[in-house]
């Protein structure tokens, strides 16, 4: 089961990116040592990524668009056994 | 016999084809290729139809055909084409404009030739299969309308997770005409008519004819140039499709798709909630960290002062019996070495100079640990109305008044909450 971050040189989620950083933030706090400045504005960060991580996540409804297709019809130049 | 028109025999090839064409425009003939030939380089083909009884010459060019050289002696197909009368020659056979493959063993052997050659090409290469985002946006749906694949897909996804922009593109998922709507399908989505972050293909379970748009070249080749992953959910467990195998992603079901394409909402959610559970106990920890080291530092700061009374008081005897005061020593150090002081008390003049560039030492290091230096690297005091200080957030209430001395400057503020 692959389930990893989009690899595609495409620009991830708004999720994704504030995931990551989320991440991002944890692993500087548990590994380097940070003066009492920073570490506060990391902190301020982190909460304001978990707000909009949690909104998101709250969202209920799936919005589903039937694709109404096009009159003009690109001329069809093979046809195909199957 | 009646009399007639009589006509020449190009008049009479001639008035045969209109009426085919009149009567028999186009018609669909099954039968079995006894006999298959390519010609011309490649271009033209030529094979013989039969049945039990009776035997059909067909005509097509290689260029109409897709999957021509699937085709063996020996495959049931039905022809799609024109029956038509070669006026020159008087021959009657059928142009072909669709050849399908029929009957399970002809769709078999067709499948494995064909997964053969795409397999050979790399379109079922591993390393080429992309991996799904985190959290996709905006998802790309083929399926068929008002089908179960449809209503398990979406019921399931609206179960994991909301928010999403599903863009369903209904497509016939069998029949002849299957395979041109899928392709057009993709290609809208490859066009960016919508900007998906991934497409789902499915259908439900049914025979190897049913699937048969599934394991069709170009719908398979059209999967391959998609720029975003796909998922590919056709028919059951067991039958694998080659848009199964060219796929980056496959799932058994359409509500498995769903499962692989989103995480549930209390999963990430129980995640972030950890991610903010560590992040606070970071700061906990550097904060303690950084209280222990300055605890640390003023203790060892103590001992040096306790061992320097020492060494003063001791001083202090030694040369009380030499009739020297210590007290006035330090100060008059400097007046004394002109005079020759410094000469006659070299031994005690050194241990002095030692001891000034000791207590410089204690000094600047107790000098850090000046509360004022403290604050000057962001630490702050906080004390209740009346003074007190505070160490513990159970010793003030909500509402009451406090001042907090900082670096620079002071703060008075009223409690709003206490954790």
């Amino acid at each position: 089961m692959k389930l990893a971050v989009y690899t595609m040189g495409d620009k991830p989620s708004e999720f994704t990116q504030n995931f990551r950083r989320l991440e991002g933030i944890v692993q500087q706090l548990e590994k380097e040592e940070v003066d009492l400045e920073e570490g506060l504005n990391l902190y301020k960060e982190a909460a304001k990524l978990v707000r909009k991580l949690k909104k998101r996540l709250s969202l209920i409804e799936n919005e589903i668009e039937e694709v109404q297709q096009e009159i003009e019809e690109e001329p069809m130049a093979k046809s195909s056994p199957s | 016999m009646e009399e007639g028109a009589v006509f020449s025999v190009s008049e009479f090839n001639a008035q045969v084809n209109l009426i085919l064409a009149e009567h028999l425009p186009t018609v669909a003939v099954e039968g079995e290729i006894s006999e298959l030939h390519i010609a011309k380089g490649d271009r033209l083909l030529y094979l013989v139809l039969k049945d039990e009884k009776a035997e059909l010459t067909v005509f097509s060019f290689t260029s109409r055909l897709m999957g021509w050289d699937l085709l063996e002696e020996g495959m049931m197909v039905r022809v799609y084409g024109r029956p038509e009368l070669y006026e020159p020659r008087g021959q009657f056979n059928l142009q072909a404009e669709r050849i399908l493959l029929v009957g399970e063993g002809t769709l078999r052997l067709a499948l494995e030739k064909l997964k053969k050659k795409l397999g050979d090409e790399g379109l079922f290469a591993p390393e080429r299969k992309r991996l799904l985002p985190l959290f996709p946006e905006t998802i790309g749906l083929l399926t068929a309308p008002n089908s179960k694949a449809f209503s398990d897909f979406t019921k399931i996804l609206q179960d994991r997770m909301g928010g999403l922009k599903i863009f369903f593109f209904p497509i016939p998922v069998q029949g002849i005409e299957a395979p041109k709507r899928i392709i057009e399908a993709i290609n809208w989505f490859i066009h960016q008519k919508a900007e998906i972050d991934l497409l789902v293909v499915t259908r439900g379970g049914g025979s190897l004819e049913d699937l048969a748009a599934f394991n069709t070249e170009e719908v398979v080749r059209t999967i391959y140039s998609c720029p975003f992953p796909v998922v590919s959910a056709v028919g059951h467990e067991a039958d694998v499709s080659l848009v199964d195998l060219v796929a980056d992603v496959r799932a058994s079901t359409p509500s498995m798709a769903a499962e692989l394409i989103v995480r549930h909402r209390h999963e990430l959610a129980n995640q972030v909630d950890n991610l903010k559970r560590r992040i606070y106990q970071a700061l906990q920890l550097q904060v303690a960290t950084h209280t222990g080291r300055i605890i640390q530092a003023l203790s060892v700061a103590e001992k040096f002062f306790q061992t320097w009374w020492l060494v003063i008081t001791n001083l202090e005897g030694r040369t009380k019996a030499s009739g020297i005061k210590l007290s006035g020593l330090v100060t008059d150090y400097t007046t004394r070495v002109g005079t020759g002081w410094y000469q006659i008390n070299h031994q005690l003049a050194v241990q002095t100079r030692w001891l000034w560039a000791e207590t410089d030492k204690l000094w600047h290091l107790a000098e850090s640990f000046n509360p004022r230096s403290v604050l000057a690297r962001g630490y702050s005091v906080t004390r209740r109305h009346n003074g007190q200080l505070l160490k513990s957030s159970d010793e003030v209430a909500v509402g009451e008044k406090i001042m907090t001395d900082l670096s620079r400057g002071k703060i008075d503020s009223i409690v709003e909450m206490v954790e």
